[in-house]
């Protein structure tokens, strides 16, 4: 063996050392991006300055600071912390949920609202404005919640008849979407007013602006509890690469990991959508940038998926708060404004255009 | 590993692909599955791999049946290399090879020294080691083929499952390959096309028509005029060349 090692320069140069050090770099520089990032946008639009947001924080903590006026206090706290933090998760959710149906469905275009789970929220939502609820808070998003799991209920039912083949995922998730766009369209133009139509088409291209702490709550719980789910799935996902058989043949039970991960983003997807509505491009862009960045194996690509896609709606949100103010742009429209772009830059960078 | 199969038959709905095969392989015993596109060789080898579960019949491994194995149990006792098994993505020849390591790894960490001991071993073995940083879209027919068998080396397995890994490869790494298969002390089962390479290679052959097994034995015995008539459509002669290997020469198809 070391004969072997002695002869042969590349075992003996052993890069592996170098490369994780270079990861580790990779992964601290990112959270580093993503707090500064946070920071910053929470200070964007509000006029306010570090030692204001300091202040207002730690009267929430319980510290010793000298309280801020009563509106600031509640325009920082109440709403511009949530929306950052909202932001955050969101993005994340939505790049981990697109990293993992990439590879479970071995198509590259996939993202999570393949699976049609947001077709059902959006139905959910559409319902609950048509019929007058939508006055309280969480009227929209119980609304969308509820659609979604119906869609994934539907989904799942249909799967159990064809099985987890990737191409049925496609075209069941695609089937469940279309029946769900459809409902929504019926509704919408059957009973909606153009006071709810407008609502609802707001919602559904993706708004921050109503985010409060129940939703960051629920979705940092979902978040965290759906990464490490999948993350803890990384060699299986790898495993897919070369189809159903190698799978298998690596030790892969294939058949209940798909069904693992599909629950799975789901859920995180469900969860996203209702907080936020249906926010396109981050989950279908974010993985394939992180890839170009890290390599495609998923123990890295997932936990930076969750990083870069945090930093990514995190701009674009404060974006939207700043380019066309005081007039609010739905983020939808910015992630693929700014999204598409980037995406042509990196399929060109990884010689795919 | 002792591989038993015992009256396996296995097909999808309104057809039998494999018909009552009975078989056993010695451990460390290379077994060369031949036959015409079609006579069932490579759903004979994905039955005994554990990938397809026998519609009749079993398949026992050192005696045991493979019912109570774990996916992860399996992997860690049986490899398969498929005939192409592709990918869009960017893994690179090392990191393919390390997939072999999946059963022996705990979900919780990543490849550990002794992994990547094993996957320079492997890359070594299959004359890798200067592409392991190469793109898998940037490798040829042969390389993929060869990155394949690396892998499957990697999972440090009792029994190796072939389905004809000599496809795409030049004449230097067919015989490199199947040295490989020949000499290792795995118990191999591999299907080939190439009579002439499965007979220098392989302890013994096994002739497979229609789903059945014709003829299972000695290389002189399976590799007849006959039998070769009979089961593949055409006129070939059998002789040694100068180092003494069979050699099978054909004539024309047989015109019915």
């Amino acid at each position: 063996m070391a004969d072997a090692a002695v002869l042969d320069p590349v075992v003996q140069k052993s890069p592996k050392p170098v490369q994780r050090r270079k990861n580790t770099l990779v992964v601290a520089l990112s959270l580093v991006v993503l707090v500064v990032s946070m920071a910053l946008a929470v200070r964007i639009g509000v006029g306010a300055g570090w030692a204001e947001i300091g202040r207002a924080a730690g009267g929430r903590l319980g510290l010793p600071v000298v309280p801020l006026p009563r509106l600031l206090d509640s325009l920082i706290w109440d709403l511009r912390l949530p929306r950052v933090l909202l932001a955050a998760l969101v993005g994340g959710a939505l790049a981990v949920c697109g990293a993992v149906l990439q590879s479970v469905t071995r198509n590259s275009l996939a993202d999570p609202y393949l699976l049609g789970v947001s077709s059902g929220a959006s139905t959910g939502a559409v319902v609950v404005v048509v019929l007058g609820f939508a006055g309280s808070q969480l009227g929209i998003t119980g609304g969308a919640l509820i659609g979604a799991l119906v869609a994934f209920g539907l989904l799942m039912v249909l799967l159990r008849r064809t099985g987890l083949d990737s191409s049925r995922i496609v075209l069941t998730g695609v089937v469940v979407g279309q029946l769900f766009a459809a409902l929504t369209s019926l509704i919408l133009l059957s009973s909606g007013d153009a006071d709810s139509i407008r609502a609802v088409t707001n919602w559904l291209l993706g708004s921050l602006a109503s985010a409060r702490w129940t939703s960051v709550v629920v979705c940092a719980v979902v978040l965290a509890a759906g990464l490490l789910v999948v993350w803890l799935c990384s060699a299986a996902l790898d495993g897919f690469a070369f189809g159903t058989d190698t799978a298998s043949s690596l030790g892969v039970d294939v058949r209940t990991t798909r069904a693992v991960l599909l629950v799975t983003t789901s859920v995180l997807t469900a969860v996203a959508v209702a907080a936020v509505g249906a926010v396109g491009f981050v989950g279908l862009i974010i993985p394939h940038g992180v890839r170009f960045l890290v390599g495609p194996l998923h123990r890295k690509l997932l936990p930076m998926s969750a990083v870069v896609g945090a930093v990514f709606l995190v701009w674009t949100d404060a974006l939207t708060r700043v380019v066309f103010a005081p007039l609010e742009v739905p983020v939808g429209v910015f992630t693929a404004l700014i999204g598409v772009p980037l995406f042509l830059l990196v399929l060109r960078k990884r010689g795919e255009l | 590993m002792r591989i038993d199969v015992e009256d396996l038959s296995w097909g999808v709905p309104g057809k039998t692909i494999v018909r009552n095969v009975s078989l056993a392989v010695e451990p460390g015993q290379t077994v060369g599955l031949i036959g015409p596109n079609g006579s069932g060789k490579s759903s004979l080898l994905r039955c005994v791999a554990g990938l397809r579960t026998p519609t009749g019949g079993r398949v026992l491994y050192d005696g045991a049946g493979i019912g109570s194995w774990s996916a992860r149990d399996r992997a860690r006792k049986l490899a398969f290399v498929e005939q192409t098994a592709d990918t869009e993505s960017d893994l690179r020849v090392a990191e393919v090879v390390m997939l072999g390591r999946t059963p022996h790894r705990s979900r919780w960490r990543g490849p550990d020294a002794a992994d990547h001991e094993i996957v320079a071993a492997a890359l070594r073995r299959l004359d890798l080691t200067a592409l392991a940083d190469r793109p898998w879209k940037q490798l040829s027919g042969g390389e993929r083929q060869r990155t394949h068998l690396a892998r499957a080396l990697a999972q440090r397995t009792a029994g190796l499952l072939l389905d004809e890994p000599t496809n795409h490869l030049d004449v230097r790494h067919q015989l490199e390959l199947m040295e490989l298969a020949g000499s290792t002390p795995q118990t191999v089962v591999v299907a080939l096309h190439d009579l002439a390479l499965a007979a220098r290679y392989c302890d013994r052959l096994v002739l497979m028509h229609r789903g059945e097994v014709v003829a299972d034995g000695r290389a002189v015995d399976v590799l007849t005029a006959p039998l070769l008539r009979e089961v593949f459509d055409v006129e070939a002669e059998i002789g040694r060349d100068d180092l003494g290997h069979l050699a099978v020469g054909y004539r024309e198809p047989v015109r019915r």
